[in-house]
């Protein structure tokens, strides 16, 4: 990602949060109308979290047919992200929670699926970590994502619409759901938060390749070590 | 929570959680190409 994109994508996102504070106005029908500004931050932080999760499932497919450890990689790090985005969804929710309905948990079936499927997650990162062997690790992992994948469309997409929420439904999509200014702010914010995962993504896989360059590295110098050590 | 705080923390939350992973991720690439290098070196 070049130096040009990762500024512009600080500017974007400063002027989106700038334009929240000053550009919207307070939305009539909550408690706080203050607060709906939450809102813009909140919601795209919990969409990227189901992409990322969704770039998770695709890259261990794509690791199973080609067992490419690169793809491997891909996964790792989407999962990675995606836990860093439902972290910061909840977080965010929790404050609109406080403002809108007086608590910062209510037990409301978003909440709880978010919280499951941080659970879900995170056994994806147990599992990782509990296999030393690199390709079966990839392997086990891989089967393991593609089956937490459907877990987790049933509980972002249908669990909060067959159980009684606090939560709207379809506002999103919908041309009646949201006021058109509170729309553009959000999607806006949105389309700032998907440029900073792509730079997230690439920087995080150079880590990854830099990793394992260095393991190499080392493991070559280990296998030399006992010639090396001949008189 | 003062409403007003409330609103004002959340995007600052989300700054600090992307930007703060973003510099962390940095430094931890820097340390290791220092690393890379110093053994290359040897």
């Amino acid at each position: 990602m070049s130096t040009t994109t990762k500024v512009l994508t600080g500017v974007w996102i400063a002027a989106v949060t700038v334009a929240a504070f000053t550009w919207l106005p307070p939305a009539q029908g909550f408690r706080n109308p203050e607060s709906a500004r939450i809102v813009v931050f909140h919601v795209p932080c919990a969409v990227l979290t189901f992409i990322a999760f969704m770039a998770n499932a695709l890259y261990s497919w794509k690791y199973l047919r080609s067992r490419n450890p690169l793809a491997d990689a891909k996964a790792n790090i989407s999962a990675e992200l995606g836990m860093l985005f439902a972290v910061l969804a909840t977080v965010t929710g929790s404050l609109f929670a406080m403002e809108q309905w007086g608590s910062p948990w209510n037990w409301d079936p978003r909440e709880t699926s978010i919280v499951m499927l941080m659970l879900v997650y995170a056994a994806y990162f147990v599992l990782r970590g509990s296999v030393e062997e690199k390709s079966k690790r990839a392997r086990l992992s891989a089967a393991y994502a593609l089956l937490a994948f459907p877990a987790m469309v049933f509980l972002i997409w249908i669990f909060p619409r067959i159980v009684e929420s606090l939560h709207p439904t379809n506002t999103l999509f919908s041309r009646t759901g949201l006021d058109p200014a509170y729309r553009v702010t959000l999607w806006g914010f949105f389309a700032g938060l998907v440029s900073v995962y792509v730079w997230m993504f690439r920087l995080r896989l150079r880590v990854e390749l830099a990793e394992a360059r260095l393991r190499e590295r080392r493991h070559s110098e280990l296998e030399m070590e006992p010639i090396g050590a001949q008189p | 929570m003062n409403p007003l705080v409330a609103y004002m923390i959340t995007p600052l939350l989300v700054w600090a959680g992307i930007f703060g992973y973003l510099l962390w991720l940095d430094m931890r690439l820097k340390m290791l190409e220092k690393r890379l290098d110093e053994e290359a070196r040897q």
